[in-house]
């Protein structure tokens, strides 16, 4: 009863929120420093805090990327603690790890809002920097106004502020056939009303050669020697289209606007995400979104509000349709049985995501020292499906749905150095209507759980060249729908299964430096994550399996950055990242005991290193030289200390080079840059097996206003 | 972040089930190397260690992959051919033998993606490994792999049922005897939605006899069936029938829904029998093993040369969990309604899984012994093995953790050998002699 009427209250805060319509979340419109804008007080003042929260935040301003074909992973895998390791080219899978946390112990959000269940055009590899102003990655420490359950931290990607009038178009075309559009632009009258665009088309034939596949003989025996064939059913597109349209500087609301975005892909599916040992040629998925979403911001001065409210459809259709098996030159021969790529039989199988995400974050100051902040934020989602062929695949065939509140507290210092405490509180519910097998009748099923979670952050500078922070919180990941209430007839409930949970903890030290010439900037950074309760699938018997908590995880690592910027010219960091992955799981007595062993297939030791330079011509045209390499040490994709260490599988060191040349003309607003990735064409993997693209260049233009 | 959800279906679980024997004629060892596959992890099944060693019987030490052993990353079957140890997983066979006097991969085939079944071999001499899933693979393919070099020699089509309307064939056993190819095999056939998978035809026992070697296309030139028993084997198994040294088959019978049967058979537990130069079941030969063990049920059997089976009897218990409530829910009476429970039950390592007993079973004189000094147990993955001075090994799980036992056939006694640090051994063989 008592979730109940939490669950009530979560529908009035809903409700309430829906009725003040609004707000982009939190800082989206933290304008940069050097572009003051007419509501730039209230979010330069966000950008401050969260500059001076102590919070362990990397906040990654696109600035020097515009002109460069790069998209956001690309931009954060410099970033220190971050690795994102693909399989592939563009749209291919990924998984991103930070700080040794990784997939849904992350949160994404855009502009605030979590992007979950967004669909896969959405994904942080399609967007294209040109479309972002800022990304800021907190590291296990997330502050209140991001609502959400994150194990591990949170990336917010924020698009470009409400500026003036501007246009921003450029054009990316290289290797494999990849283009990269993106357009946005902003009209803005009498400093009152806007009305913006944003959007981005990405196409790919991803057909890089994959250069170590085994040779085979007509009856697929490995004849030792290797062959190197193109990939050829890897094509990938997406694109989104955002409309945003409100009122600024009015007397009752800093911005209050409405927003949609459309967004689909299609992707061919080359092998399955694990292995090349299998080669698909007609798998393919394709998906599609729908938002809608209302924001609304107002700051008086000593009060801050925003809200937001936003709604969704996500589409998503995986067909398996073809009963050939492919090899790697693209021959293929017919399966017995009918037996399908992927599956038993052929499958369309339909994923159907409906959210509802709503936040209200408020701040007030209450004196000079301190200030006081409330969040809610309630996030819902209802997943149905089904095969339209394949009758036995049940999976989402009885409506699932997710819903979830989280509401914070936040007291803030600012003194003698600055800081907060905050609370945050978790609560779920997790329902599912399934059929009676006997007479038909519909039997719901409902699990309820709740969490509380608290931190702190306080940074402290002794000396303006010298800054120490330190932040830590106690952090939850409430579990999936299908994790609780199953799948299918594969995977069963466990309505026991609890939230993952870590205690993450973080303390740094920054010296920033300034000659008359140049800014020497340095910081360290300590994280200690001790994860329990990973939900793991368990394949405890012959025919089903079931999520239970089944990993604890101790994370201590160390980051290492730093960088030397001349005032005009050039500059050159670098970032280095240890982190000990330390498994403290006890096995059972039918397996083998890995406690105090590395977690296995995960980089632990990775860095990169940046340099650029540029001049200016007499009429002021600028041309820029970046160089970028990276660097990840070689792991094993098994427990080290299983095996013949000379057999091993393991996933060898990767260091690759990039080279991008950049020409700005005519007072800046055309730009032009020629980009050389994996100079050295050197074949690298991120996961056993599954190389990555060789040498690719990438010509781009882009035309701002 | 981004999901790639393919219904890969169950391929891998529903097949997580174990390789049988084939060598099992009784020499003795010129060198005493075990070669055998340890598997690590329960849950995953995966990954594995090859691994060669003198000695398996010490009661002291462990058995374990800590520095030692050939990785094998994914689920695999290990099923051995005279001295080449074969691991068949999803997509990659791999052979294993001795070279220059280590255990060495000797070949790889990577033929797509193939949810292998079954295992035979062809006089000693190659690998037989036949296809089938459970959601109505009415075609299927024979693949053949060559024992001395571990390559493979391609496949042939061939088909079991002849009516392609009335469900699937799981092949429960790949006997060759003269020039014809013996195919015992579930029947399974899927209904609808609420209904799933079932057996239809679960009281009658059948057996897709086949000229051997097969050309492509090849249909059964005869189908011996009987109803006096259930369908012969259990699903996952390999020795659903097995020859003896005579030319005699004996298949047994499992039919209950704990052995992947829905419904489950009205037919007892048995052990049939097709004489020598016959293509019928013998009618005067049906042993039945319920009521030779006051309601057992063979889950799975070993021929260990001279009419001798090594067979794993469930034993019949009246209190079982109830499998749709989680391990902390007490036990519930069940009567001796033993046939009530899911068959999922039993692959469960919690609860009451620990039921299975091993016996020795003649099978021309149908004299049946417990074997003496191994404790209830449970086992899913029957670790396929060679018998070795006239002694059998396998491994043995209890809720205390795995251990190697080794049967005297002679003396029908088990002595306990060393434990081992995973989930249980597979494939264990000398590839030297």
């Amino acid at each position: 009863m008592l979730s109940g009427k939490l669950f009530l209250s979560g529908g009035i805060v809903f409700t309430i929120s829906a009725l003040f319509s609004y707000a982009q979340a939190s800082d989206n419109d933290a304008a940069d420093l050097d572009t003051v804008t007419v509501n730039a007080g209230a979010t330069d003042r966000q950008l401050h805090i969260i500059e001076n929260s102590g919070l362990n935040v990397d906040v990654i301003d696109t600035d020097e990327y515009l002109n460069l074909s790069k998209d956001i992973n690309q931009v954060l895998n410099t970033t220190p603690g971050i690795i994102i390791r693909n399989s592939g080219g563009l749209g291919s899978r990924f998984k991103l790890s930070l700080n040794g946390l990784s997939e849904k112990q992350i949160r994404y959000f855009i502009d605030g809002v979590p992007m979950e269940d967004f669909g896969d055009a959405l994904s942080l590899d399609n967007y294209p920097v040109n479309i972002v102003e800022r990304i800021d990655v907190f590291k296990g420490v997330v502050p209140i106004h991001l609502s959400s359950d994150a194990l591990g931290g949170a990336i917010n990607i924020i698009t470009p502020s409400l500026t003036d009038s501007y246009l921003d178009a450029s054009v990316s075309y290289g290797s494999f056939n990849t283009t990269r559009v993106a357009l946005s632009g902003q009209y803005s009258k009498n400093n009152r009303y806007f009305s913006r665009i944003s959007s981005f088309w990405n196409s790919s034939d991803n057909d890089y050669e994959m250069k170590e596949l085994p040779e085979k003989d007509s009856f697929n025996n490995l004849t030792g020697n290797t062959v190197s064939e193109k990939r050829f059913h890897d094509e990938y597109q997406s694109r989104m289209l955002a409309w945003e349209n409100g009122i600024i500087n009015a007397d009752w609301a800093d911005k209050l606007s409405l927003s949609l975005t459309y967004a689909d892909n299609r992707n061919n599916i080359q092998h399955p995400g694990e292995s090349i040992e299998v080669v698909y040629g007609g798998l393919y998925s394709r998906s599609n979104s729908k938002l809608a979403s209302a924001n609304y911001k107002k700051d008086w001065g000593h009060t801050f509000l925003q809200a937001y409210v936003l709604g969704g459809k996500t589409e998503t259709t995986y067909y398996d349709t073809e009963t050939r098996s492919y090899q790697w030159d693209g021959s293929f021969t017919e399966n017995p049985g009918n037996r399908a790529e992927a599956s038993e039989q052929p499958s369309i199988l339909d994923i159907n995501d409906n959210v509802v995400r709503s936040n209200i974050y408020a701040r007030h100051e209450l004196n000079k020292q301190f200030s006081v902040a409330a969040a809610i934020s309630f996030n819902r989602l209802a997943r149905s499906g089904g095969d339209r062929l394949f009758e036995l695949n049940d999976r989402f065939e009885e409506p699932q749905s997710l819903n979830k509140i989280v509401s914070a507290l936040d007291l803030g210092y600012q003194g003698t150095g600055s800081g907060s405490v905050f609370y945050k509180h978790y609560q779920m519910r997790a329902t599912t209507s399934d059929r009676d097998i006997n007479d038909g009748s519909e039997i719901d099923n409902e699990v309820n759980e709740s969490d509380n979670g608290f931190g702190f952050s306080y940074q402290y500078q002794p000396y303006s060249f010298l800054t120490l922070l330190a932040s830590g919180e106690r952090a939850v990941r409430l579990p999936e729908s299908y994790e609780l209430l199953g799948e299918g007839i594969f995977v069963r409930p466990n309505p026991q299964l609890k939230p993952e949970t870590s205690n993450n903890f973080n303390a740094g030290v920054k010296v920033n430096l300034s000659s008359a010439s140049r800014n020497y900037s340095a910081e360290s950074n300590f994280f200690v994550r001790k994860a329990k309760d990973f939900i793991r699938y368990n394949a405890d018997r012959i025919n089903s399996g079931i999520y239970e908590n089944l990993q604890d995880v101790d994370i201590q690592g160390v980051e290492l950055s730093g960088a030397i910027e001349g005032h005009e010219t050039g500059f050159i960091s670098a970032s280095v990242t240890y982190q000990d992955l330390i498994n403290q799981t006890r096995a059972d007595e039918n397996s083998e005991d890995h406690h105090g062993d590395r977690v296995p297939n995960e980089p632990y030791f990775f860095g990169s290193l940046k340099g650029g330079y540029s001049i200016f011509d007499s009429q002021y045209n600028e041309y820029a030289l970046y160089w970028t390499s990276r660097y990840v040490h070689e792991y094993f994709l098994h427990w080290e200390s299983s095996g013949d260490s000379d057999e091993k599988n393991k996933i060898d060191q990767q260091v690759t080079h990039d080279l991008e040349l950049s020409a700005s003309f005519s007072d800046q607003s055309i730009h032009a840059s020629f980009s050389i990735n994996n100079l050295t064409d050197a074949e690298v993997y991120d996961n056993f097996d599954i190389q990555k693209p060789g040498r690719a260049y990438f010509l781009k233009l882009r035309y701002n206003y | 972040m981004k999901h790639i959800v393919i219904p890969t279906l169950t391929a891998m679980l529903l097949t997580a089930c174990g390789s049988d024997s084939s060598d099992s004629n009784g020499t003795t060892a010129d060198n005493d190397n075990f070669t055998f596959a340890l598997t690590t992890e329960r849950s995953t099944v995966k990954p594995n260690y090859l691994i060669t060693q003198k000695d398996i019987m010490d009661v002291n030490s462990t058995i374990t992959s800590q520095g030692q052993g050939i990785e094998i990353s994914d689920f695999a079957y290990f099923y051995a051919v005279n001295n080449t140890l074969f691991s068949l997983s999803s997509t990659s066979v791999k052979a294993y033998a001795v070279q220059n006097g280590e255990v060495k991969e000797i070949n790889e085939v990577q033929p797509g993606q193939i949810t292998y079944a079954t295992f035979g071999n062809a006089n000693n001499e190659k690998l037989l490994a036949i296809d089938s899933n459970w959601s109505g693979l009415l075609d299927h393919k024979l693949y053949t792999f060559d024992a001395a070099t571990g390559k493979s020699e391609g496949s042939v089509d061939l088909t079991i049922l002849s009516d392609n309307s009335k469900g699937a064939a799981w092949p429960t056993a790949l006997v060759i005897r003269d020039n014809e190819l013996y195919v015992p095999y579930i029947k399974l056939a899927y209904i609808d939605e609420a209904t799933g998978v079932v057996t239809p035809d679960a009281d009658a026992g059948f057996v897709a006899v086949f000229d051997y070697p097969l050309t492509d296309g090849a249909q059964p030139k005869k189908t011996i069936t009987t109803d006096t028993v259930s369908n012969i084997g259990t699903h996952g198994s390999s020795t659903g029938l097995v020859k003896a040294e005579n030319g005699d088959l004996y298949g047994y019978t499992n039919g209950e829904i704990s052995g992947g049967f829905k419904p489950a058979s009205s037919k007892p537990s048995s052990i049939v029998r097709i004489k020598n130069g016959e293509t019928e079941f013998d009618s005067d030969y049906t042993f039945n093993i319920e009521a030779a063990t006051n309601g057992g049920k063979i889950f799975w059997m070993d021929y260990v040369g001279n009419n001798t089976v090594i067979a794993r009897i469930v034993e019949r218990i009246d209190t079982l969990v109830d499998h749709d409530q989680n391990s902390e829910t007490p036990s519930i009476p069940l009567g001796d309604a033993l046939d009530n429970v899911a068959w999922e039950d039993y692959y469960n390592t919690s609860g009451n899984a620990f039921r299975q007993k091993l016996y020795t079973i003649n099978l021309a004189t149908k004299e049946l012994k417990a074997v003496e000094g191994v404790p209830t147990h449970w086992q899913r993955l029957y670790p396929n093995t060679e018998v070795m001075d006239n002694k059998y090994y396998t491994t043995i799980i209890t809720a205390d953790g795995a251990a190697v036992y080794e049967i005297d056939l002679t003396t029908n006694q088990a002595k306990k050998g060393s434990s081992i640090e995973g989930f249980t051994l597979r494939g264990l063989q000398n590839l030297y002699n």
